[in-house]
């Protein structure tokens, strides 16, 4: 008696212990979604219906899709059996800006390929908690201007994880992270693309053990005006294999990555608090790493823009290996047909357009703004004298990176939650 | 008169308001799957509405492709819709509004081809829509959306065929979206506020009958209205920026789908896209700097995404397959002449 007693209050005890520590939601489904005639309605269907929680699976096989896929529902994830297995294959899409579109929070997408889509493969907007996990995104032509721009576009998103994915053939950014916070991009390839990865007016971003080869740009860490989010800042781009993006800037004109020369593995642009370092950079036509301000050449109005600051400050560079630079440069572009000239073809490995505030160009920067570079090896460096190029005075480029040189504060590493 | 009389009248009358319209379905956490267990309609297929549901009309109106659209509201009986401001009215739970898309077929009939509506419930307001089926008489629930293939049918530029789209729920959102909730985007004071022809023939305001039926509070109202975009006696300026504003303005705002454009077109945004340069347009920039460049439309973004059909091109995103050609000459005209 008193053991089956003793029993039973153990197995009340196990049950309230049980119920603690079940999660909210009592069951996780695993929707299976196998392709078929009807994919396009099935999968939306089963997208809208999905629970937090629920698992979409997609199955070995080709998914043939006429529109464009959406998830608006928190806690789901989209897995494949592999992106070399798992297609969604967007080539006969009529309508609909991207292939698939998730607008909710704590999303997981993985192990499956999202191929020629008319736009955006994948993009997320406004999501907090979304990871891409061994995804491909790929225009199977190679490198056009009639591609889709961006491949992974997450947007004004919080807490992005890119982790082992694969991006092929954008015309504008394989990888491309905007006015997002919270990033981490890594153990992922882009190549084929206009530039390989952009991290464009976010905030603490982590870009490690990446490969960019064969852009036309291999990292972008961009700041541009007019926008919601901007004045970038905390990027750090480490232990990347950045080699050989010398592929021809198939941009659509006006889009602000057509300003990339060909050959080009990093640059900065008006960002603050960017490390660079520890990467292999090696076989760049135009330049290793360019650090410039954003210029504004037309009639736009940047610079009413009160809330935005165009250059580049506390820069970083350093422990690169960086070699065989500006041996082709891509004399269209604006940038590389400038330093072509001023440095009389001599092409650096680094650089610093020079351009600051007039006051500072002056007077001199603050130091803590100041860029600095150190064990980078034997490289070649430059910087501009913006002022006397303006006005055609000679000794318009310096080389001596002496000035340059100082201690590191290394960056904090990103956290995701 | 006889008391029970009397109390059976009053039940007539009662019956007949409160079970025209289905409450309980629109307010359900289980989605009717057809449009008819609603009861908006006394005959759906002539789309004439049910006691309580009444018809109304926008100023200037979203373009989906030519279809030729009836737009009803019901309000829950007693209650009683509140004026915010320039915003969309502040509409009571149990509030359904329905908008009902159809084409004039070349032989003479009317061709349904889907009822979205939009359900204020306990949680927010919820956005569907049945696509008809014309054998069955009713039309049904398509969450993931559905694509009609339509021919002969009357539209201004004679499209021999149209890939018509019924949005999936997804869509209904990304267009009604306004920070993280669902919101209508036609009945605002301005976007309503003319007068049109009522069943008993009378002329009449269109918020002056919602008060008088009780559908809205007794207010006095700003005249300022939107005008219609395709009316040529009013100023260019306005009937552009009205059109904009319906077509644009709820995902080109900061609030909405397209906010990480940075380019907002509601007709309170003072800054609409002049030398306004694109961000993550890709293809959609057409190789062009700015969304508006003053005098000269060719060389404005704007009109390009207007000119265009392809997916990753043509604005809006979704929501039409044709391209708007009265629009297109107002744009262009407006632009032209924009100094």
């Amino acid at each position: 008696m008193r053991l089956v007693n003793h029993l039973k209050k153990q197995i009340v005890i196990l049950f309230i212990a049980g119920s603690i520590f079940l999660p909210p939601k009592i069951l996780t489904e695993v929707i299976i979604i196998p392709p078929s005639e009807n994919s396009q309605e099935r999968l939306q269907e089963a997208l809208i219906l999905a629970n937090p929680g629920d698992i979409i699976q997609l199955t070995t096989g080709i998914y043939n899709l006429e529109d464009s896929l959406s998830l608006d529902v928190d806690e789901v994830t989209i897995q494949g059996d592999g992106h070399e297995k798992t297609i969604l294959n967007f080539s006969d899409q009529k309508s609909g800006a991207q292939g698939l579109m998730v607008t909710s929070d704590k999303v997981i997408l993985k192990n499956f390929a999202v191929l020629d889509t008319k736009g955006d493969a994948i993009k997320v907007k406004g999501s907090d908690g979304i990871s891409f996990i061994k995804v491909r995104t790929e225009w199977s032509g190679g490198p056009k201007s009639s591609n889709g721009a961006y491949g992974l576009y997450p947007v004004d998103s919080k807490n992005v994880l890119i982790d082992g994915c694969i991006a092929i053939g954008a015309s504008d950014a394989g990888i491309y992270v905007g006015q997002s916070e919270n990033i981490v991009v890594r153990n992922s390839i882009a190549k084929f693309n206009v530039a390989g990865i952009e991290i464009e007016n976010s905030y603490y971003a982590d870009v490690y053990d990446n490969t960019a080869e064969d852009n036309t740009g291999g990292i972008l860490v961009f700041d541009l005006p007019g926008l919601p989010q901007q004045g970038g800042h905390d990027v750090r781009v480490f232990n990347n294999s950045i080699v050989h993006n010398n592929t021809d800037n198939f941009a659509p004109e006006g889009n602000i990555v057509g300003e990339v020369p060909r050959g080009t593995g990093i640059i900065i642009m008006a960002n603050s608090n960017v490390e660079i370092f520890s990467n292999r950079i090696d076989d760049h036509e135009t330049v290793g790493i360019a650090v410039v301000s954003y210029i504004n050449d037309d009639d736009s109005d940047d610079f009413t823009d009160s809330g935005y600051y165009p250059h580049p400050k506390s820069v970083q560079i350093h422990n690169n290996e960086i070699s065989r630079s500006g041996h082709n440069p891509d004399l269209d572009k604006d940038i590389a047909s400038i330093l072509y000239e001023i440095s009389d073809g001599d092409m650096p490995d680094i650089f610093w357009d020079g351009v600051l505030p007039l006051k500072q160009m002056i007077l001199g920067q603050p130091n803590n703004e100041k860029l600095i570079l150190k064990d980078n090896g034997e490289i070649g460096f430059a910087v501009m004298n913006p002022i006397r190029y303006m006005l055609s005075f000679p000794y318009q480029l310096s080389r001596d990176e002496s000035k340059y040189s100082g201690n590191i504060t290394p960056l904090p590493p990103v956290k995701i939650d | 008169m006889n008391q029970n009389l009397l109390t059976f009248l009053i039940l007539i009358c009662f019956s007949s308001s409160l079970y025209a319209v289905n409450d309980h379905a629109i307010l359900s956490d289980k989605t009717p799957k057809a449009l008819s267990e609603y009861g908006f309609f006394s005959d759906a297929l002539n789309q004439i509405p049910n006691e309580g549901v009444v018809p109304y009309e926008l100023i200037t109106a979203l373009f989906s492709d030519y279809t030729d659209k009836h737009r009803f509201i019901y309000l829950p009986d007693g209650t009683t819709a509140k004026y915010d401001g320039e915003d969309v009215f502040d509409f009571p739970i149990g509030t359904a509004l329905i908008k009902t898309f159809s084409y004039q077929t070349t032989e003479g009939g009317t061709l349904l081809l889907e009822t979205r509506l939009l359900l204020n419930k306990e949680d927010g307001w919820d956005a569907l829509t049945y696509v008809w089926d014309i054998d069955r008489g009713d039309a049904y629930l398509a969450l993931g959306g559905k694509t009609i293939e339509v021919t002969d049918v009357i539209t201004p530029t004679n499209a021999n065929f149209i890939r018509y789209r019924a949005p999936n729920k997804n869509q209904c959102k990304e267009c009604h979206l306004k920070d993280d909730a669902v919101e209508p985007i036609g009945p605002k004071p301005r976007n309503i506020n003319k007068a049109i022809a009522y069943e008993n023939g009378i002329e009449s305001n269109q918020m002056d009958h919602w008060a008088v039926i009780g559908f809205l509070e007794e207010k006095p109202y700003s005249n300022d209205s939107m005008v219609n975009a395709f009316n040529k006696n009013h100023d260019i300026n306005m009937r552009a920026r009205s059109y904009l504003d319906i077509n644009c303005g709820h995902c080109h705002s900061p609030q909405g789908s397209a906010s990480s454009s940075g380019l907002y077109l509601s007709i309170e945004d003072k800054e609409f896209g002049v030398y306004k340069k694109p961000v993550a347009a890709g293809r959609g920039s057409g190789g062009l700097s700015y969304s508006i460049v003053p005098g000269k439309a060719e060389e404005s973004i704007l009109l390009f995404r207007m000119l265009s059909n392809e997916p990753d091109v043509m604005m809006p995103e979704s929501g039409r397959s044709l391209m708007h050609v009265e629009a297109i000459e107002l744009i262009t005209e407006w632009i032209n002449e924009m100094k």
